[in-house]
């Protein structure tokens, strides 16, 4: 436990705590596409700049390989970097990792990798623990944002002892928990050339060098197990315990408090695991010949547990003692530690999980009325969409598929060949993708869609902004992390340079233009010159450009209680009154589009 | 000036963009002033859009940000319907304040009170200074203040301190100095 006395502790959000080591650490280029549970690690890096006028360069690269490839560039040359994302941003730069380990670096290259169990908010629960031992990178498992900030000095002290990238992998409950957190009051100052030392076999290195930089990399992977930062911890020597906990990240902190609550620290040994990969075989070794039992407790795969030697005295996730799937919260981890241990416990009746009120598109959402209008106008398409806020369109049953950025282009042309294939008439696709989605993974997929000759819509909700991630800036609008400007690129450039011949761009709101140029849309891709025509619907997110109420809004007596509105245009602010639809005007936002939306005009503007 | 114990838990919950996330900074900072150590879990991402969330604050000797079920001391709920719906959260004997209209004990209408004085964004705020009228509360209405006073920009400062001491004493006998 923290002295509290400390005088330099402040509250910070484990994404803060982060951005904060990452800054007193000395590194002068940060980089980071948003994604939750990643998202404030950049934005909070690029206020602190401002704070301390730090010589820092921070952006927000459009997607997790370009912020991966330009921080490793700064370590090449010898400066201290980091880039931060979510665990499948991860994938996106998996092509970068893995040969950076390679490489190497000479400045401290820090990948931050979050992971989200539960999933609270991915389309995976994946390990980037896996993806550490994968490329064969060491990775950091911090278990509170405290820790994580103690971490960072440590790694990057690692990182460049061994020339090697290293991986932060914290989870959502340490990047989103927020705890008083003791640091150093100001960054360190690292004084080193930055400069390009020459070196093929290194930096260019051709399949014959790969393989001698491979067995450089194993040499590293072995000293770094023993390095005296990396090893695991036992917190409360026992000598005769014939019982022991392994844990790493949050879960850690949880068996902590559990063992706290219930009395129980003297019951077994407890070994936290602050870096899972590398593990010492030694220690794989005593700790699994050492003890009677074993329990190991982290998230959200079995790393450490697979790396152990022999699991029969094991209980974990591989032979079923701890679920195999879902966030290890405490309430999960109670009745486990009380059955390992073989403490008697008053089991709680289970309680049913309520989901509560599902997410929906904020009132006023631009994105709704792009929807109504693709629904209105393509009823029986299939509607490939993609990762955003819109990806809650699902809600109003304009979204059939979403399965990772950029696949909505890839999916509406690989159905559009399927059907081709198949013969018989042309089925409608609509591609409906976010202008930051676009540009992170949608542009070469949308090149290769014009290239190959498929036929669809493509609708971009343009709202000028990153919206479900806290409304960072995209390459469209040119807006920097910093706020100033960069170089805009206007979506309409980009389409037209990947060589579509149909480009409309609609204002989102106005939904019977929209149903009509969508219906132009669909002509234009089955006519015998046609190909793929994209509609640009384009209006600010609210929650960005705040504005006034255009309109008000009331429900006349037409209504009929049909509830039409409800369920195809689930308005937060259209309400369900006993027989009728009020409208809740302190969450409305005066767009007027649910005028276009009533089956018999019952939606009306207050004159 | 500290009421607070040794350990206390604290269950936070409403609707994204109810202002459950301000609460739980502004306490988390209050317990920092009170020379507490403090962990605090928030909800982000899709959730936030109108969906349920729920924080977390645990002061004390705690390692972890998560409460588990009937462990909590302290529930401030910003609509009635989240109050239920993770009542399994707080333990028995555990102090509830709710934002409600429903004539249940420690349930006032912080909406209406929040737009009559001007804004429903200030709703939890009024909740919060209600709650600090309460001897079960461990926060003292001063501290809370004091630390709302760093917290709030210009342009909210009178708006929130009002919503605050609105909140304090809607409790007979309460004055704010």
């Amino acid at each position: 436990m923290k002295n509290i006395n400390d005088k330099n502790q402040r509250i910070l959000m484990g994404n803060e705590a982060i951005a904060l080591a990452v800054v007193n650490s000395g590194c002068s280029v940060v980089t980071s596409y948003p994604g939750t549970p990643a998202s404030e690690i950049l934005s909070t890096v690029s206020n602190l700049i401002s704070i301390n006028h730090s010589k820092i360069h921070a952006e927000w690269s459009v997607n997790e390989k370009s912020a991966f490839e330009v921080a490793l560039s700064n370590s090449y040359l010898g400066g201290r970097s980091a880039v931060a994302m979510k665990q499948v941003g991860l994938n996106v730069a998996a092509d970068s990792l893995m040969s950076s380990a390679y490489t190497g670096v000479i400045g401290g290259l820090l990948i931050i990798a979050a992971d989200d169990p539960g999933p609270h908010s991915s389309q995976t629960e994946q390990d980037s623990r896996f993806m550490a031992m994968l490329a064969k990178i060491p990775v950091f498992d911090p278990s509170s944002p405290q820790d994580a900030y103690s971490m960072i000095r440590k790694a990057f002290d690692i990182s460049e002892k061994y020339r090697i990238p290293l991986m932060l992998r914290p989870t959502t409950r340490v990047c989103h928990a927020r705890q008083n957190v003791a640091h150093s009051s100001r960054p360190i100052t690292l004084e080193r050339p930055i400069e390009f030392i020459r070196d093929p076999t290194r930096w260019a290195a051709t399949p014959r060098y790969r393989y001698i930089l491979h067995k450089q990399l194993n040499l590293k992977l072995d000293r770094i197990s023993r390095e005296a930062n990396a090893k695991p911890i036992i917190v409360n020597k026992l000598t005769k315990c014939k019982y022991c906990i392994i844990s790493s990240g949050v879960s850690f902190s949880y068996i902590m408090d559990l063992l706290q609550e219930l009395s129980l620290n003297e019951m077994a040994v407890l070994i936290k695991v602050p870096v899972p990969y590398p593990l010492s075989n030694m220690f794989l070794q005593s700790v699994t010949d050492k003890f009677d039992k074993i329990m190991v407790v982290e998230e959200t795969y079995p790393v450490i547990e697979l790396q152990l030697p022999h699991r029969k005295n094991v209980f974990g996730r591989l032979n079923g003692f701890i679920p195999k799937e879902g966030e290890l919260s405490p309430d999960v981890l109670y009745p486990l530690l009380n059955r390992f241990i073989g403490n008697k416990y008053k089991r709680r009746t289970k309680i049913k999980a309520s989901l509560g009120q599902r997410p929906s598109l904020c009132a006023g959402c631009p994105h709704r009325a792009t929807f109504f209008a693709i629904r209105s106008a393509l009823p029986k398409a299939i509607y490939a969409g993609d990762i955003g806020c819109y990806t809650l369109g699902i809600n109003i049953g304009a979204v059939d598929t979403c399965l990772c950025m950029g696949a909505s282009i890839n999916q509406a042309a690989g159905f559009y060949q399927s059907f081709k294939v198949a013969g018989g008439k042309m089925h409608p696709i609509v591609a409906a993708i976010g202008d930051s989605t676009f540009i992170h993974a949608g542009i070469p997929a949308l090149i290769n869609s014009v290239y190959n000759n498929a036929r669809f819509i493509i609708v971009i909700l343009d709202n000028a902004t990153t919206a479900m991630t806290g409304n960072q800036p995209t390459a469209a609008t040119g807006v920097l992390a910093n706020g100033s400007s960069g170089t805009g690129l206007p979506l309409e450039d980009i389409l037209k340079g990947c060589g579509l011949k149909f480009l409309k761009i609609v204002d989102s709101y106005d939904v019977p233009n929209l149903i009509s140029v969508l219906k132009d849309a669909e002509a234009f891709t089955l006519s015998g010159e046609g190909g793929i025509a994209a509609v640009i619907a384009r209006h600010n997110c609210i929650m960005h450009t705040k504005m006034e109420k255009k309109y008000i809004m009331k429900v006349s007596s037409n209504c009929t209680g049909c509830q039409y509105c409800i369920t195809n245009f689930e308005c937060p602010a259209l309400v369900q009154s006993k027989k009728h639809i009020t409208i809740n005007h302190t969450l409305c936002s005066g767009c007027g589009v649910c005028i276009h939306v009533c089956p018999v005009k019952a939606i009306q503007v207050q004159l | 000036m500290t009421k607070c114990g040794d350990d206390t838990q604290i269950v936070i919950c409403g609707r994204g963009g109810q202002g459950v996330l301000f609460l739980t900074r502004l306490l988390d900072e209050v317990a920092l002033a009170m020379g507490k150590n403090v962990i605090s879990s928030e909800t982000h991402g899709m959730a936030m859009r109108g969906g349920s969330v729920i924080s977390y604050i645990r002061i004390g000797r705690f390692n972890s940000p998560l409460i588990r079920q009937g462990q909590g001391d302290i529930m401030l709920s910003l609509t009635e319907s989240e109050a239920d719906l993770n009542i399994h959260l707080i333990n028995k004997n555990a102090q509830k304040f709710i934002n409600g209209i429903t004539k249940k004990s420690n349930t006032i209408d912080a909406t209406a009170l929040a737009l009559r004085l001007g804004s429903v964004v200030v709703a939890n705020l009024v909740l919060l200074g209600f709650a600090c009228a309460h001897k079960s509360f461990p926060f003292a209405y001063d501290i809370v203040r004091d630390t709302l006073k760093r917290m709030s920009s210009s342009k909210v400062y009178d708006l929130n301190l009002l919503a605050l001491s609105e909140g304090f004493c809607l409790v007979e006998g309460n004055h704010p100095n």
